[in-house]
């Protein structure tokens, strides 16, 4: 098949260490693809970047409601339990209901 | 005479619950994201919706923190989980960017697909520039590279991991 180009190193950011404009490392993101189930096939080398930027947007949807909850309550610091309410009043936040909730009340 | 012993014998539960114990085994390392890498996008994104002046102080504290990563995380498993499943019903074997983005709309996040085709689209602009200019003009080599970039496909290392 093909050989692996100058470039494939470069795409999944691992030569430098920095992460550019990327943001989130690609690699490392590859890797957690690939924890997602046992039968996971291949990854192109752009479903990481289409991620990254993903991940930053989730992380921007998350950060605005739980600051939202956080602002109600009058306080200038975000807690866990801000982002428990965001993801309680976002009914597209139902998978990650497992992840906010690991302290019993 | 110990038969189907379930109540009285000390020994058959401990068993099995060290069966149970090893096969619901975690895989060897849970992959996590950079902390800072994750602290620096949710601070960006507080100093954007904080900008009046007001609340420019915001602070966040660790468990927060950690509770953005994990589920950053955890979007990751479910999108690509969506993703693959797409993919295979697509009879190929890799999964694509075109993939991801069909799975964002299953789940319910149809609003992130356009900023993501920009990021992609500025993605496959820089690939192209780099190609074109360090390797000169080498047939050879342009023409394998250009499979690839048509593939899309991370003929490196996709096998190994």
């Amino acid at each position: 098949m093909r050989q692996a180009g100058a470039y494939s190193s470069m795409l999944v950011g691992g030569v430098s260490g920095r992460t550019g404009p990327h943001s989130l490392p690609l690699a490392r993101i590859k890797r957690i693809m690939k924890q997602s189930s046992d039968d996971v096939r291949m990854i192109s080398a752009e479903a990481p970047v289409v991620f990254s930027k993903a991940c930053e947007l989730l992380i921007g949807v998350l950060v605005r409601r739980a600051w939202a909850a956080a602002l109600r309550r009058k306080r200038r610091t975000l807690l866990k339990e801000d982002v428990a309410a965001a993801v309680t009043n976002t009914d597209v936040f139902d998978f990650l209901v497992q992840v906010v909730q690991q302290q019993p009340k | 005479m110990a038969e189907g012993g379930a109540g009285k014998s000390g020994e058959a539960p401990a068993t099995v619950e060290a069966t149970m114990t090893i096969k619901k085994a975690p895989r060897a390392e849970v992959e996590e994201l950079p902390k800072a890498i994750v602290r620096r996008v949710v601070k960006d994104k507080l100093s954007q919706l904080a900008s009046g002046g007001e609340e420019e102080d915001v602070s966040v504290q660790k468990d927060a923190l950690l509770a953005f990563s994990e589920s950053t995380r955890i979007f990751i498993h479910y999108v690509s989980a969506t993703a693959n499943d797409i993919c295979k019903e697509s009879k190929r074997q890799t999964i694509n960017a075109d993939d991801v983005l069909k799975a964002l709309e299953e789940i319910d996040f149809p609003e992130f697909v356009e900023p993501l085709k920009v990021a992609l689209e500025d993605f496959r602009t820089k690939n192209a520039v780099k190609k074109s200019g360090s390797k000169g003009r080498q047939t050879k080599k342009r023409k394998v590279d250009e499979l690839s970039t048509q593939n899309g496909e991370d003929g490196g290392d996709g096998s190994d991991e």
